[in-house]
C-alpha cells in the first residue's frame, strides 16, 4: 500500500487517502474542494443542498447536479436487478425511521407501537432527460447506496490528474486502489474482531455493507427496501468488487435484495454474501479466499 | 477405475456451470444432460484431463437419481499446463439428487484458462460461517460496515443513554 497517509472527516464519515508521495498543500485542497462541492449537492444532511432544496420545493422539473450521470445510471441498474427495492428516492423513508438531517435516531410509531412505514415513490416515476430531472412530490433523493463510493472514485480522478498514479482512497470502508494490491479483510458483522475471509484488490475497488452494527435500534438502520419502506432484514452482510467504487457501493446495496448471481452479471462484480442464518455465498471467481 | 473416477469428477465440474445457469431457468434435468458436450468443447476441462490426482468419494452410485452422477460429494484436486503457466486448483462439490447442491473452489488461478475454467463456477454456498480471528491475519484494511461520522454516533450515544436511563 502507498505512503504516507492523509486522514480526515468527510460526508459523515471517515477517509483515510494514501499516496505514493506526499500529498501537497494544493493536491489536498484539491480533493476537499471536490468533496465539498459533491455535499453541496447530494447531502440530505445540509438544508442548503440540491436534494433538500429540491424536495422542499416539492414536484416538479430540476436541473441535476453536472455529476449526475454516472450515479443515477447505476441506480438505473440496480432498480432494475432488485425489483424496484433500491432506489435514490428513499430519503423520506429514512427520515421516517428516524435517519434525518438532526440524526434524531427515533422512528415514527402508531399507537401500537409498530413501524409506520410507506413505499417510496417508483424511481420510474422520476424520468430524467437532457440534464433535467422530474420528481414527484414530497420526495427526498438520498444517495446512501451509491454516494460515498462514486465519490470515492472522483476522489480517485482528482488524485490521478495531479499525477498521483498510485494511491488508495478509502471512505468508511468504501475502497478504491490503483498501482498496488491490498490485502482487504472481510469483517464480521457479529464480531469485530474476526474476519470471514480476506480478497486481494488490484487496481480496482471493494465496498462492504452490513447495516446492522450502526442501527440505530432493532431492525433500524438505512438498508431500506423502497417498495416498502422498511429495513430489510434478510441479509447481514455484503461485499462486492468492481472496477471503480461507485459500482462495488451499489451492488453491496443491491446483493440485499437480489440474487447474487443477477447482481454480479448486471454489475460485473464479484461477490460475498452473509445472510441472516449466516450462510455464506461467495463468487467463485473471487481474488482471495473466504473462511467457510 | 481410477481413470474412471477421475473422468466422471471432471465431467460432473465440467456440467456444473452449466447446471448453475439452467438451474436459473428452474431446469435441472437439461443441465445434467448437457454437461457432455461442455466437457467435450471447454478448454477448461481438456487442460483438467492432465490433472495429477483426484479424489472422489461419492456415496453410492446406485443412488444417483438422474442416472449419470451419483450423489456424494466429490473432490478433485489437479495441476496442469495452461499456457499462462503450472496452474493448479481445489474443487469440492456435493450432489444430491443429480443435483449440485453446494461447491467449493479454492481459487489459485488469476489468469490463463484456469481462471476461465473458474469463471465458469457460479458461486459457492457455506453453512454457518465461522471465520477467523483478525488478528491472526495479515491485511491492509478491513471491510465491513462503514465506520460512521461523528454526528451519527453522538447521536446514538445519546439515544443508547436515554434508553438505559
Amino acid at each position: 500500500m502507498p505512503r504516507p497517509s492523509t486522514r480526515f472527516q468527510a460526508i459523515g464519515t471517515h477517509w483515510q487517502v494514501d499516496t505514493d508521495r506526499p500529498l501537497d498543500i494544493a493536491g489536498l485542497g484539491a480533493l476537499h474542494d471536490r468533496i465539498a462541492r459533491f455535499d453541496a449537492d447530494w447531502s440530505r444532511f445540509r438544508p442548503d443542498s440540491w436534494v433538500t432544496r429540491t424536495a422542499d420545493a416539492g414536484a416538479g422539473e430540476y436541473d441535476l447536479p453536472g455529476d449526475a450521470g454516472p450515479l443515477l445510471a447505476a441506480y438505473d441498474t440496480a432498480a432494475g436487478c432488485t425489483g424496484g427495492a433500491v432506489s435514490p428516492l428513499v430519503g423520506r423513508a429514512l427520515e421516517d425511521l428516524g435517519y434525518d438531517a438532526d440524526y434524531r435516531l427515533r422512528p415514527r410509531r402508531d399507537e401500537d407501537g409498530e413501524l409506520i412505514v410507506h413505499p417510496v415513490p417508483a424511481w420510474s416515476d422520476a424520468p430524467r432527460a437532457d440534464g433535467r430531472i422530474t420528481l414527484p412530490a414530497d420526495t427526498l433523493i438520498d444517495v446512501g447506496a451509491a454516494g460515498k463510493g462514486y465519490l470515492v472514485d472522483l476522489v480517485s480522478e482528482v488524485l490521478t490528474e495531479r499525477g498521483f498514479d498510485a494511491h488508495v482512497v478509502d471512505a468508511g470502508g468504501d475502497i478504491r486502489v490503483l498501482g498496488s494490491t491490498l490485502r482487504v479483510a472481510l469483517e464480521d458483522p457479529a464480531d469485530p474482531a474476526r474476519a470471514l475471509g480476506v480478497l486481494r484488490v488490484t487496481d480496482g475497488a471493494i465496498a462492504g455493507s452490513a447495516p446492522n452494527r450502526r442501527a440505530w435500534g432493532p431492525g433500524l438502520h438505512h438498508v431500506v427496501d423502497a417498495r416498502t419502506g422498511r429495513p430489510t432484514d434478510r441479509v447481514l452482510a455484503t461485499w462486492a468488487v468492481a472496477p471503480d467504487a461507485l459500482t462495488a457501493d451499489i451492488a453491496a446495496t443491491a446483493l440485499f435484495f437480489a440474487d447474487p448471481d443477477l447482481v454480479a452479471a448486471r454489475f460485473g462484480i464479484r461477490y460475498v454474501v452473509l445472510d441472516a442464518d449466516r450462510r455464506l455465498r461467495w463468487s467463485l471467481d473471487l481474488d482471495g479466499e473466504v473462511f467457510a | 477405475m481410477k481413470h474412471t473416477t477421475r473422468r466422471r469428477t471432471f465431467a460432473a465440474l465440467s456440467g456444473l456451470s452449466i447446471a448453475v445457469t439452467l438451474a436459473a431457468c428452474g431446469n435441472n434435468a437439461d443441465a445434467v444432460d448437457n454437461s457432455d458436450t461442455t466437457s467435450g468443447s471447454s478448454d477448461a476441462s481438456a487442460s483438467a484431463d492432465t490433472g495429477t490426482s483426484t479424489d472422489s468419494s461419492a456415496d453410492s452410485e446406485d443412488s444417483a437419481s438422474t442416472g449419470e452422477y451419483a450423489d456424494g460429494t466429490y473432490t478433485a484436486e489437479g495441476s496442469y499446463s495452461s499456457p499462462g503457466g503450472e496452474e493448479s486448483i481445489e474443487v469440492e462439490l456435493t450432489i444430491a439428487d443429480g443435483v449440485v447442491t453446494d461447491v467449493t473452489v479454492t481459487p489459485e488461478a488469476t489468469s490463463g484458462n484456469a481462471a476461465r475454467f473458474q469463471q465458469e463456477f457460479a458461486s459457492g454456498i457455506a453453512d454457518e460461517v465461522v471465520g477467523k480471528e483478525l488478528s491472526d491475519l495479515s491485511v491492509d484494511k478491513v471491510a465491513g460496515s462503514s465506520l460512521t461520522g461523528d454526528g451519527f454516533n453522538a447521536a446514538l450515544d445519546e439515544i443508547r443513554a436515554d434508553a438505559t436511563a
